[in-house]
């Protein structure tokens, strides 16, 4: 449990450093499709400085959120999309702020991404 | 109007809610002798999960039917002592949606107390909900008020994001004091957004840490506690508590488990009319009498 709470203290500082840029005009890396009141896939690995986007396909609105709330979507209606930038290594665990049930994580590695940079 | 313009206009003393919203938008003091009449006893009314800023097919105008709904509640022949929103007044907590929500249950006749759902405090906490709806002078979002010889209870059960429903013990240890003055004899009504039980926890139905409010409320002959939340009526009761859950004046939820998950259902148009509404709530003493009142 100890090491789980760090992993997760670290995840939030570093979390904090990625929201610094969270606009991007690059393409995603991964896209979390949120349906079913669930989010799909609920673990996506990405690189850092990559971004992920989130489509609610849902009839309902949600949010991602990050737990410690370092990143937030806001509300997501219906066809809302949200895209953030992940620049720092780290797990990144978040779930639905109006349905708290719902969670997904991100895991960002180290290393430049290779694909789509010039 | 610019909201942060109507907290000037906000009223409050111990002794019971003072403020209502006027006809122009400004709050204005109300009279509490409303709801009290030559008939006896006390009424009030409660509204539900208006969702102000929902546009999907369960129901593409909200704002008509919480308009039809305020119509309805000021075309009562006794008019309430006050209207409780029992929260998610707005669906995405935006400030245009607060707006909106504020210049229509201005409307109202009565005075109007509002409690956050947890579609009114996405990505701030609160804050939008607290300069449209707050309090001024609060030192907490939950408060209490003692009206008509009732001791009247406003929870709040949405502020922790990562659980939900859940009071905390900072709320709870308030409603330990609250109660602790009270007399086992006087009448409680407690309103809250989420369900205070476990009505269906598989969905997010229950307030996590609720059994310990209710064990504070336990002792006392009388209680009755309003929820929203679950978009239906739901009856339940627990000793001498009584539960009851509020229709939405926007849209139906399913049934618990009738269905793989919550949300929405669209129902045709008469069918809609149907299952939205609002409650009134008669107290004489410690007998509540609830009445659902439907749009269609």
């Amino acid at each position: 449990m100890r090491s789980i709470l760090g992993t997760l203290a670290v995840a939030a500082c570093l979390a904090g450093q990625a929201t610094a840029s969270a606009s991007t005009d690059q393409p995603a890396a991964a896209t979390v499709h949120i349906a079913g009141f669930a989010f799909s896939p609920a673990s996506v690995t990405i690189r850092a400085g990559q971004s992920v986007l989130f489509v609610n396909d849902d009839g309902d609105a949600h949010t991602v959120t990050a737990t410690g709330k370092t990143f937030d979507s806001g509300g997501l209606d219906t066809h809302d999309r949200w895209q953030h930038v992940f620049s720092k290594p780290g797990t990144y665990p978040y779930i639905c702020a109006l349905h708290p049930y719902m969670k997904g994580t991100i895991v960002v590695v180290a290393g430049a991404a290779t694909e789509g940079t010039p | 109007m610019k909201r942060s313009g109507f907290l000037d206009h906000v009223g409050w003393t111990g002794a019971g809610l003072l403020f209502t919203l006027g006809s122009a938008g400004t709050f204005t003091r109300a009279a509490l002798a409303s709801g009290t009449s030559d008939a006896g006893g006390l009424s009030f009314v409660q509204i539900s999960d208006s969702h102000i800023g929902f546009d999907k097919p369960a129901n593409d105008d909200v704002v008509g039917s919480l308009t039809a709904a305020i119509a309805a509640i000021n075309a009562l022949e006794r008019q309430p002592a006050f209207v409780i929103h029992t929260g998610d007044v707005t669906h995405l907590s935006k400030p245009a949606q607060f707006d909106r929500a504020k210049q229509l249950l201005g409307t109202l006749k009565a005075p109007v107390i509002a409690i956050p759902g947890e579609h009114d405090v996405i990505g701030d906490g609160g804050k939008a909900f607290a300069a449209s709806f707050g309090r001024p002078d609060a030192a907490n979002p939950w408060f209490s008020f003692d009206q008509g010889g009732v001791h009247f209870v406003a929870l709040v059960n949405v502020f922790n994001f990562e659980t939900m429903g859940l009071l905390g013990q900072d709320q709870l240890d308030w409603l330990r004091r609250d109660l602790a003055a009270q007399k086992v004899e006087t009448p409680i009504v407690v309103f809250g957004h989420v369900p205070l039980y476990a009505l269906y926890p598989q969905w997010g139905w229950t307030t996590e840490d609720g059994a310990s409010a209710l064990a504070l409320l336990a002792r006392f002959a009388s209680v009755t506690v309003l929820n929203g939340h679950i978009h239906q009526v739901i009856e339940h009761a627990a000793g001498n508590i009584r539960f009851a859950t509020a229709a939405s004046t926007a849209y139906p939820q399913p049934a618990p488990g009738a269905a793989d998950k919550p949300g929405p259902v669209t129902l045709p148009k008469d069918q809609l009319l149907h299952a939205i509404g609002f409650r009134t709530v008669q107290l004489d003493g410690g007998r509540a009498t609830l009445a659902q009142h439907a749009l269609g």
